[in-house]
């Protein structure tokens, strides 16, 4: 019973994460995080 | 920390460098333009960071990966440079390199392609060119990384400033750059003489700047009237023309004293290829032979027998394990249910695929480290400039078979905005490799025997469809006279196995990750939505919430030959990740792996359906990051609306032709 | 004579790129083409496409119609 709360918990968990994180990525169409950012159009990384 | 910026002309070796003065890893080709954006990292010695910047010529910006680098001289502090140049170009790299040293910052030069100017003749006296110009000169081997360790050396916390370089223009321009110098803001944190000289040449970023500054009117004036003054008493027709012919003189006397020519008349492999790769008339067939063979390989000769090994081995043995795992560890119906029918075929069902990418993406890798882009473009300008782009464009196209997101970006080294437009609008309908799952698992189920040609036609489809649309926007809504087209052609050579490699894995490795994260997340939220219904869980898939939300759209798709539940939902989904398409259709069809599906499909789609499902999905919306990244790359939000919808009706309009066509054919 | 007028694998001198487009002109002195360099016209492609053309072993590529503004001298 354990088992399948925590391991439900677990995947849901994740599931929610992964996509609501894949959303805000995608929608500042690439990486957000850069040193250098003040003139940076795009965001860095030219290769996903 | 110092912030050491790396610049040099394009195509010179800027990002092997990087990647072994920095140990990380950045993509690499054989063409302009690689890098169209500052990339950062830290270096070995860890004194600091490293910024590769785009190629450029001149500080002067033509196109707008260019721009960035003018921008980054302007607006951003750093505290040196290493100036990259190719020897055996050494002329016009030098052009760019008084513009460095004008910047009063202390500048590192790495001597890249010695061998190559050696076997053209080319000898430098890297001593006497250091003496000469005041700066070291180091000779560097960008790919194998031999002489970096020399750059990390002379990277230390006291770099030299070495102002002593001036290089005088004339009395005429002197005299401006005083003027100019006089009326620059007292505390601009850029070089005066450097600004003044960019702002005579006409450099338009740094003109923007000052007079974002303040009023830039006086500046003009001074520009304008020493332009008249040059033309009247010079040979030059204005300002920059002069300033350029006084820096040629300059190199000219420089390469006298330090380089030897001697003449080498050997015909070079390059000139050999060259023969056939650019030959009159088997240019394009070559280049479409080229592309079949890739397909060839991806999916008749190499990529389906891997695929089906990985196949059987997650529908098998791994999917035992994990019913015995679960079982033991006493879990309820629901989560076996959530871990088979969800994770193991949504994400199963997409991993499946990855031998046919990672293939492809080998293929892509080794043509364009070998420098057969620059001529594919080259070949294919002529068929470009009909429709009202220029051959540059193919290049975004053929990355954009990668992934769009980086073929949209890499529209910036066209110099034209309304090409540069066109090109972001358009590139989003080259067929990714997202979007290879989806036919893999259609042609494998209805034309097991023609799989490459099928998906060669998809690919095919892309570019024409794309060709086509640009004759119609470019003669309606992006209408415009001026084009124009120069490419650099790079010599060929040998991709190294290790860079390919990398490049390979650097391109699918965001497949893999995605597939651990947002398909994983996109297939339980997918299953979860087929396990539910208004009437609670565990419900009949047909009145689950999916086959609602799928049904509100199946009407419409009817004409288009797949007007079920299925398809509709598998579709709406794919505009997070088009992978997911196939993702949902495992979990739809509650199978735990392709081969099955491959089966199942064949009861709901017709040969003649599932090519027109391909093709909508070829064509029918941008994902969610090239739909960001076009509104961020094209700088509006009508555009980005317009490449969503004229894509959307594209692609329903073509598979309606295309099955309806097919019915009356009587396919 | 015309760049486009030089037969295959011919060099000559460049004496004049003022008719050439401007921006065309720019990337062409970015490239290290001016008057006074030497250039090869190597290939020209069919149906009016584009030649290839070198200049101190570096080739690139130019439309034909923009070749057709620069003024040459052949060596002799």
């Amino acid at each position: 019973m354990i088992f399948n709360i925590v391991s439900g918990a677990l995947i849901f968990g994740y599931a929610g994460w992964a996509v609501f994180r894949h959303i805000k990525k995608s929608k500042q169409g690439k990486c957000a995080a850069c040193s250098l950012a003040k003139n940076c159009e795009t965001k860095c990384d030219s290769v996903s | 920390m110092l912030n050491i910026a790396l610049i040099g002309n394009p195509n010179t070796g800027k990002t092997s460098l990087f990647n072994n003065l920095t140990g990380t890893y950045q993509y690499v080709g054989n063409w302009s333009g690689v890098t169209v954006e500052k990339k950062v990292g830290i270096i070995k010695n860890k004194k600091g960071n490293l910024i590769d910047l785009p190629g450029v010529y001149s500080l002067s910006p033509l196109s707008k990966d260019e721009a960035v680098v003018s921008n980054f001289f302007v607006t951003e502090t750093f505290d040196g440079m290493i100036n990259i140049v190719d020897a055996s170009q050494i002329e016009r790299n030098l052009l760019l390199t008084l513009q460095l040293l004008e910047f009063e910052k202390p500048v590192i030069i790495g001597l890249n392609m010695t061998d190559v100017a050696k076997r053209r003749g080319i000898t430098i006296n890297e001593q006497l060119l250091s003496e000469k110009l005041g700066v070291p000169v180091v000779p560097v081997i960008a790919r194998s990384g031999k002489g970096t360790a020399t750059i990390n050396d002379l990277l230390t916390d006291d770099l030299k400033v070495d102002a002593s370089f001036t290089l005088k223009y004339g009395p005429i321009i002197e005299e401006s750059i005083n003027q100019i110098i006089h009326l620059l803001p007292a505390n601009l944190s850029i070089p005066k003489r450097w600004t003044a000289i960019q702002l005579l040449e006409g450099n338009a970023e740094v003109r923007k700047y000052i007079r974002s500054l303040g009023d830039g009117a006086g500046i003009d004036s001074i520009i304008q009237a020493t332009n008249e003054q040059i033309a009247d008493e010079t040979a030059a027709s204005n300002t920059s023309k002069w300033i350029y012919s006084v820096r040629k003189a300059f190199i000219e006397e420089l390469i006298q004293s330090s380089v030897v020519t001697e003449e080498s008349e050997n015909k070079s492999l390059t000139d050999k290829i060259d023969k056939i790769a650019t030959h009159p008339f088997l240019g394009i067939p070559i280049f479409l032979a080229t592309m079949f063979l890739m397909f060839k390989l991806t999916f008749d000769w190499l990529g389906i027998p891997l695929s089906d090994i990985l196949d059987g081995f997650i529908s098998g043995s791994l999917t035992t394990w994990l019913t015995n795992g679960l079982n033991t560890a006493g879990a309820s119906d629901f989560i076996k249910a959530v871990v088979l029918d969800g994770i193991v075929a949504g994400v199963g069902g997409v991993l499946v695929f990855v031998p046919q990418i990672f293939i492809l993406f080998l293929l892509i890798s080794f043509l364009e480290d070998s420098g057969y882009m620059a001529r594919a473009a080259l070949v294919m300008d002529r068929t470009m400039e009909m429709v009202g782009l220029n051959g540059k464009a193919f290049i975004p196209m053929i990355i954009g078979f990668g992934c769009n997101v980086p073929g949209v970006m890499a529209a910036r080294t066209i110099e034209t905005p309304r090409e540069r437009m066109l090109t972001i609008l358009l590139t989003p309908l080259m067929s990714c490799s997202a979007r290879l799952p989806v036919y893999a698992l259609f042609v494998g189920a209805f034309f097991a025997k023609y799989q490459a040609l099928v998906v060669f036609s998809l690919y095919v489809l892309g570019i024409v469809v794309a060709l086509t649309l640009a004759k119609i926007f470019s003669s309606t809504i992006l209408k415009g006279e001026f084009s124009m087209f120069i490419v650099e052609l790079p010599p060929y050579r040998m991709p190294q196995g290790k860079a390919l490699l990398r490049s390979t894995w650097d391109k699918g490795k965001g497949f893999i990750k995605k597939a651990g994260t947002f398909i994983f997340g996109g297939s339980v939220l997918i299953w979860l939505l087929s396990y539910s219904g208004p009437a609670g869980f565990d419900v009949p898939m047909d009145d689950s919430f999916l086959a609602m939300i799928g049904n509100v759209l199946a009407p419409i798709l009817a004409p288009l030959g797949f007007g079920t539940w299925q398809a509709g939902a598998s579709l709406i989904t794919g505009f997070l990740a088009k992978e997911v398409v196939v993702s949902a259709m495992n979990i739809i069809y509650h199978v735990p792996n392709a081969d099955s599906l491959q089966g199942l499909l064949s009861n709901e789609f017709s040969a003649l359906s599932a090519f027109s499902f391909m093709v909508f999905v070829l064509l029918y919306v941008p994902c969610l990051a090239t739909v960001a990244t076009i509104r961020k790359e094209a700088g509006s939000v009508k555009w980005t609306w317009f490449s969503v919808v004229y894509a959307l009706v594209i692609a329903y309009v073509l598979s309606l032709v295309i099955y309806q066509g097919g019915k009356l054919l009587g396919y | 004579m015309l760049l486009t007028q030089l037969n295959k694998g011919e060099r000559a001198t460049i004496i004049d790129l003022s008719l050439v487009n401007e921006s065309v002109r720019r990337r062409l002195l970015d490239l290290g083409i001016s008057e006074g360099s030497q250039v090869c016209l190597q290939c020209k492609l069919p149906f009016k496409g584009p030649c290839m053309v070198e200049n101190c072993g570096q080739s690139l590529g130019i439309r034909l119609q923009d070749a057709s503004y620069i003024k040459v001298e052949k060596k002799c």
